[in-house]
């Protein structure tokens, strides 16, 4: 009576010879510099690792830039509005111009009282006329 | 006779260093064990060679992701196994894989020893091991070779833990039923 495992064992058994041989070959390898370094061998799986224990700092990096992305969506949509504008609305330079000056005047107004505007600076040092001038005598 | 170490102290340690002396040991442990499997999965001498020497490679390559080192064996496996499947998708066969038995399992607590088979019974066992679907078979391999539990099983074969009790409910019935009938033959 034999086990299953000891009928499969010994069904395969004549292929043993073939298997050391790649077992040889594998080994060899190993010993090869390329499999040698462990450097070489777990580069790929140290980065994984990195990113790995990194993978919460990212998730939240990157739900940061999400939402700063839909937000500036949001504003991009509103400034749009404006530019979304028919041409035919829009009213020729001259009038806009002309508006413009218009406020500017009224603001100019508001702002200085209308003595003020019309009054004449004062002069510091008046220069009396020559005829109220008192004699000059000039010597020589 | 051949008996399965269980747990035994293996040189993943070492291997992991890059020692070829422990490499040598594990390869030379698992070599046949592995082929078996993978033999009995593609049905072909070569291709199961070149499964073979392409998981040592693997396992030399990528042994920095074993996290466990108590659990080599099953992840050797795991990397065969997946080798296999590649094999199968390049030849078009995943239906193959697709034949599933959906019914509840019962307890599953035998040994693989439990089930010992007579000399004039070995051809009609490998025969029936042969016409098992592939699933079912590979569950039951696993569980003979290496007396892997369900929960390596279903690690290996990247399948659920029900799927697997299910699997080997029905293979293990269909063997017992079998070796039964022999049996009571006269």
């Amino acid at each position: 009576m034999k086990t299953p495992r000891e009928i499969l064992m010994e069904r395969h058994q004549a292929v043993a010879p073939k298997l050391d041989e790649i077992r040889e070959t594998t080994v060899a390898a190993v010993c090869d510099r390329r499999f040698h370094s462990p450097a070489v061998i777990d580069r790929r799986y140290n980065w994984r690792e990195f990113l790995y224990s990194l993978r919460w700092h990212l998730a939240g990096m990157g739900a940061a830039w999400l939402m700063i992305a839909l937000l500036s969506l949001n504003v991009g949509h509103a400034t749009s509005l404006a530019s979304a504008m028919p041409r035919e609305k829009i009213p020729p330079a001259q009038i806009i111009l002309a508006s413009l000056r218009e406020n500017r005047r009224e603001l100019l107004e508001l702002i200085q009282p209308a003595e003020a505007r019309d009054a004449r600076p004062a002069k510091l040092f008046p220069v009396p006329p020559r005829s109220e001038r008192p004699d000059e005598i000039l010597t020589a | 006779m051949l008996v399965v170490a269980e747990r035994e102290q293996l040189p993943v340690s070492q291997a992991r260093a890059g020692e070829p002396a422990a490499w040598d040991a594990l390869f030379h442990r698992y070599q046949l064990p592995l082929y078996v499997y993978v033999f009995e999965l593609v049905n072909n001498e070569q291709t199961g060679l070149d499964i073979v020497q392409e998981t040592f490679i693997a396992a030399v390559r990528h042994v920095g992701s074993l996290r466990d080192d108590n659990k080599f064996g099953s992840w050797l496996f795991g990397i065969a196994h997946q080798k296999c499947i590649q094999r199968w998708r390049k030849q078009n066969r995943e239906e193959i894989l697709c034949g599933e038995i959906a019914e509840s399992p019962d307890e599953f607590e035998n040994s693989p020893d439990n089930l010992l088979i007579r000399q004039e019974q070995e051809a009609e066992f490998m025969n029936l091991l042969d016409r098992l679907p592939l699933p079912q078979r590979a569950v039951l391999l696993l569980h003979f070779i290496e007396n892997f539990s369900l929960e390596e099983i279903a690690r290996i074969t990247n399948t659920p833990l029900g799927t697997v009790k299910s699997r080997m409910h029905h293979a293990k019935r269909a063997l017992r039923k079998l070796v039964r009938e022999k049996s009571d033959q006269p």
